[in-house]
């Protein structure tokens, strides 16, 4: 039998006389996902009613990664206490409230959000758009230090790398887990090269390309020395680098941070960022040959002065922290800020921030949020 | 002589396409054929696109081949009005694009579809895929209940 697909039919979607409807879809299967893979969260959230197979397909992991990747959907931003959308013309609260807890906002990876509860300090991670949650293991120290949620794609797990002060030792230690597999958190030996005669100065951390990267400043006998630490996230291996002497004018004003996927560092100035980009962190690499500046001229109405965090730059954009005021993303090949995310009066940027999208993304074991959860 | 190299690709009505080899070579579909069989002033047939499709495709494919200077907001303001099209003529678009493999192209219209679609309610789009719903009564008024608020 001829398949039915009268152009009158796709284009009106009405069932006339000269068009019997076969029960054949329309497009083959592999592109229907290929279109859904664009669609917004909710909606495909909306979408798993249609059938058991588009049901499936929704909370498959190949799917949910690839509907991250494309990265099509609208961003939010976690700020503690505050949370704004979209646009950037809409307003939330982000301290979602039971009768009895409140949580603060740690981190964030792939629209997934790393919380802790103010009373019990029982960590979880919540999906905000799925609505769903699931608690950690307790880990035995404060989450003093940092703590970075990533995804390792060779392995298809989500890890947490908890960087903490060792109250034994002076020095840091480094605990990771598996969510949603490992039972307890596992500790790591962070390299510590120059012996307990060395006091931390700096301590910057950032995720990029499946490693956790740690720029740190220590002072051994009045020497400071700069290395950059990372972690492969697969094999739970660190490479320690140390950075050239004078390759930064002041670390003070130096950050690690994720530069288009690869991890970099940046030093803050009044007129342009300086930033060194790492592409292959395992190999021996001179940083110097990978400097390069971005001129923040056409930022310079909205900061005032050098006192900026920058935060990391995505698909050409980089995304700034003007410490307690506000944050805004930066056009690099325009040079012009192309958004801005202005903090209510009377509140504060705290300690911590995430920049997502919404996402699909679950981990085993995630239930659905309790309802008493003000939304 | 012209100095590039040219290929000629026949449509499924039989109409013949003379374009330039690094145009055609934007589909993998062609690139395959041409690095396997090498043929010189050959007709490469393409018997799943029409020549209305086909020629829209070229379209595409010249425009994102020659204007490797352009920028990227005038790109995608061309992208945007090259998917300005009707339902019926992305969805032969699609099936070409994915015959020809032209992943930026598949996206293009996807991305496009997926817009046109987004606001419609499951019965909607069960209509337009034509999908058999194959949830039971029960079944549904239990998505309902579980996540409807991803309905409101």
């Amino acid at each position: 039998m001829a398949r039915c697909r009268g152009r009158k039919e796709l284009k009106t979607l009405d069932k006339d006389e000269n068009c019997v409807p076969t029960r054949e879809p329309l497009l083959p299967q592999e592109i229907i996902v290929e279109i859904l893979n664009w669609m917004p969260v909710k909606y495909l959230l909306r979408m798993r009613c249609v059938c058991k197979q588009w049901n499936d397909l929704i909370q498959d992991h190949y799917f949910i990664q690839k509907h991250i990747s494309l990265a099509n959907s609208r961003h939010v931003y976690y700020f503690n206490k505050w949370k704004v959308e979209g646009n950037i013309d809409e307003e939330h609260h982000d301290n979602y409230k039971s009768k009895h807890e409140t949580f603060q906002l740690v981190c964030g990876c792939d629209g997934m959000l790393l919380k802790r509860s103010n009373a019990s300090h029982k960590c979880l991670i919540h999906n905000p758009t799925t609505r769903k949650i699931l608690y950690l293991p307790d880990c035995g120290h404060d989450l003093s230090l940092s703590i970075s949620f990533s995804f390792v794609p060779s392995i298809g797990e989500y890890k947490l790398v908890s960087i903490y002060e060792d109250t034994a030792t002076g020095n840091e230690g480094c605990e990771v887990i598996t969510v949603g597999v490992d039972e307890s958190w596992r500790p790591l030996q962070l390299p510590n090269s120059h012996g307990l005669n060395q006091s931390r100065r700096k301590l910057s951390v950032a995720s990029a390309g499946a490693a956790v990267h740690c720029f740190r400043v220590t002072e051994v006998v009045g020497e400071v020395f700069e290395e950059v630490l990372s972690l492969d996230l697969e094999t739970e291996c660190f490479t320690s680098t140390t950075l050239e002497p004078g390759l930064f004018s002041d670390w003070k004003k130096v950050w690690a941070l994720n530069w288009n996927g690869h991890p970099a560092l940046a030093e803050t100035g009044r007129e342009e960022l300086k930033v060194l980009v790492i592409e292959d962190y395992k190999k021996k690499y001179k940083l110097a040959e990978n400097k390069f500046g971005v001129s923040l001229e056409g930022a310079k109405k909205v900061m005032q002065g050098d006192d900026f965090v920058p935060l990391g730059a995505e698909r050409g954009i980089l995304w700034v922290w003007l410490r307690d005021k506000k944050m805004f993303g930066y056009d690099i090949k325009h040079g012009r800020v192309s958004r801005e995310l202005s903090v209510p009066e009377g509140y504060n940027i705290t300690d911590t921030m995430y920049i997502g999208r919404e996402s699909l993304a679950t981990l085993r074991g995630m239930q659905k949020q309790p309802s008493s959860w003000r939304v | 002589m012209a100095f590039t190299k040219k290929v000629t690709l026949k449509s499924s009505d039989g109409e013949l396409f003379i374009i330039d080899r690094a145009v055609a070579l934007q589909s993998r579909t062609i690139q395959y054929v041409l690095e396997d069989t090498n043929p010189v002033d050959a007709i490469i047939p393409v018997p799943a696109v029409d020549a209305r499709t086909l020629s829209k495709v070229l379209e595409y494919c010249k425009k994102h081949l020659i204007d490797l200077n352009t920028d990227f907001e005038d790109y995608s303001k061309w992208d945007k009005d090259f998917v300005d099209a009707e339902v019926w003529m992305l969805y032969d678009l699609i099936m070409a694009a994915d015959y020809l493999h032209i992943p930026p192209l598949i996206d293009l219209i996807c991305d496009k579809i997926a817009s046109m679609f987004k606001g419609q309610t499951p019965d909607k789009i069960r209509e337009i895929f034509n999908i058999d719903n194959d949830f039971s009564k029960e079944e549904e008024e239990d998505f309902k209940k579980k996540s409807g608020w991803a309905f409101k």
